[in-house]
């Protein structure tokens, strides 16, 4: 399986490629005020505004910096009967990596993202799961 | 001394550098572009703050709607010269070939047809397609290549002064020609690209009238 390298502070975290649309550059956001902290804002993605998630914001408590290779995964995120599009900004995202073999499975109560870890070219990968990077409750403030 | 993994390490002791010793690693890796240092050096670069210049006009770019792509479908097709621009789709080519002489037949005369070939250990028929399509004489040293037709299942060689090349073209691309042109390139054509200036042949007539030629034979 491909996966979509991220880095969120030294730490990697693989995205299947398969739930990926496109991988852009960071843009200008539209600001949401009041609204959740791990909501980056609205983009407009090709006449579309779209819902983008800082997953640093999300995992490490603190903004993504504005970097080169700070970018927004389009991915398609799977809802009860339909897929809604969702942005995730994370930094370092430069590479792809195969992944032959299983993820080692992880449960975690506080992050239950993390579908489980391998050991890639001498680094801890950590399984992003998609359909869990909101919680019911975050799911509904995004996307009502 | 400079070591691997030092700044611009690659234009010092590596393959744009002159400093010796060489880097160690350049045994393993032959090249500096094959290195991880050298790797890690290019993906940090990525790491600069973003110019606001550049982030405005991505943003710009990113907010434009999808451009409409036309999925039809397409049609390779090999464009080349032969008394005219013409084009005839890919699949039809069987091999292209330098020039080779042609073996005149005894007591046989008609101006589309200009002997024979050989091609791989047999013998081709070979044909004038400007002939054939109304247009002038070939001369011979016009003859730039030799084209291999596999027309309904017969092997005709078909002599050219140029290959254009490759093109895919959608469908909806292709104008149809006149219909009312009875004679000469146009009744052959079907369809017209490029400005009009190249002719997409149809090549079960130019067989057809390949076979009315030869038929005395």
């Amino acid at each position: 399986m491909l996966y979509l390298v991220l880095e969120i502070d030294g730490e990697c975290y693989g995205l299947n490629a398969l739930s990926v649309t496109e991988v852009t550059p960071l843009v200008e956001l539209e600001q949401i005020h009041e609204g959740p902290e791990f909501l980056a804002g609205l983009l407009n993605y090709r006449g579309r505004p779209v819902p983008v998630l800082d997953l640093r914001r999300m995992i490490k408590k603190k903004p993504c910096e504005k970097r080169y290779c700070t970018r927004i995964v389009i991915v398609e995120y799977p809802r009860t009967t339909k897929t809604l599009t969702l942005g995730l900004m994370a930094q370092k995202v430069v590479r792809s990596v195969r992944v032959t073999q299983e993820f080692s499975p992880m449960e975690l109560r506080n992050a239950p993202y993390l579908g489980g870890a391998v050991v890639e070219r001498g680094r801890i990968l950590h399984c992003l799961t998609l359909e869990k990077i909101l919680s019911p409750q975050q799911a509904l403030e995004v996307f009502g | 001394m400079t070591t691997p993994g030092d700044k611009n390490c690659w234009r010092k002791i590596g393959v744009w550098g002159l400093e010796s010793p060489r880097c160690e690693l350049l045994e393993l890796h032959l090249h500096c572009r094959n290195c991880a240092v050298f790797r890690n050096a290019g993906r940090e670069q990525y790491n600069r703050e973003i110019e606001i210049d550049y982030l405005k006009r991505r943003t710009e770019e990113l907010a434009q709607p999808p451009k409409q792509v036309d999925k039809g479908r397409k049609e390779s097709l090999m464009v080349f010269e032969a008394g005219a621009r013409l084009a005839l789709p890919c699949e039809l080519f069987k091999e292209v070939m330098k020039s080779s002489p042609i073996y005149k037949v005894p007591h046989f005369k008609h101006p589309a047809f200009l002997g024979l070939v050989a091609h791989n250990g047999r013998l081709r028929l070979c044909c004038s397609l400007p002939v054939i399509l109304g247009l002038d004489r070939q001369r011979e040293s016009d003859f730039g290549f030799m084209v291999i037709l596999e027309i309904q299942g017969e092997l005709i060689v078909f002599p050219v002064s140029k290959l254009e090349g490759i093109r895919r073209y959608q469908a909806s691309a292709i104008k149809p020609s006149l219909t009312s042109e009875r004679e000469g390139l146009f009744s052959f054509s079907r369809g017209l690209l490029e400005n009009n200036d190249v002719h997409l042949i149809d090549e079960n007539k130019v067989l057809t009238s390949i076979k009315g030629a030869l038929r005395p034979i």
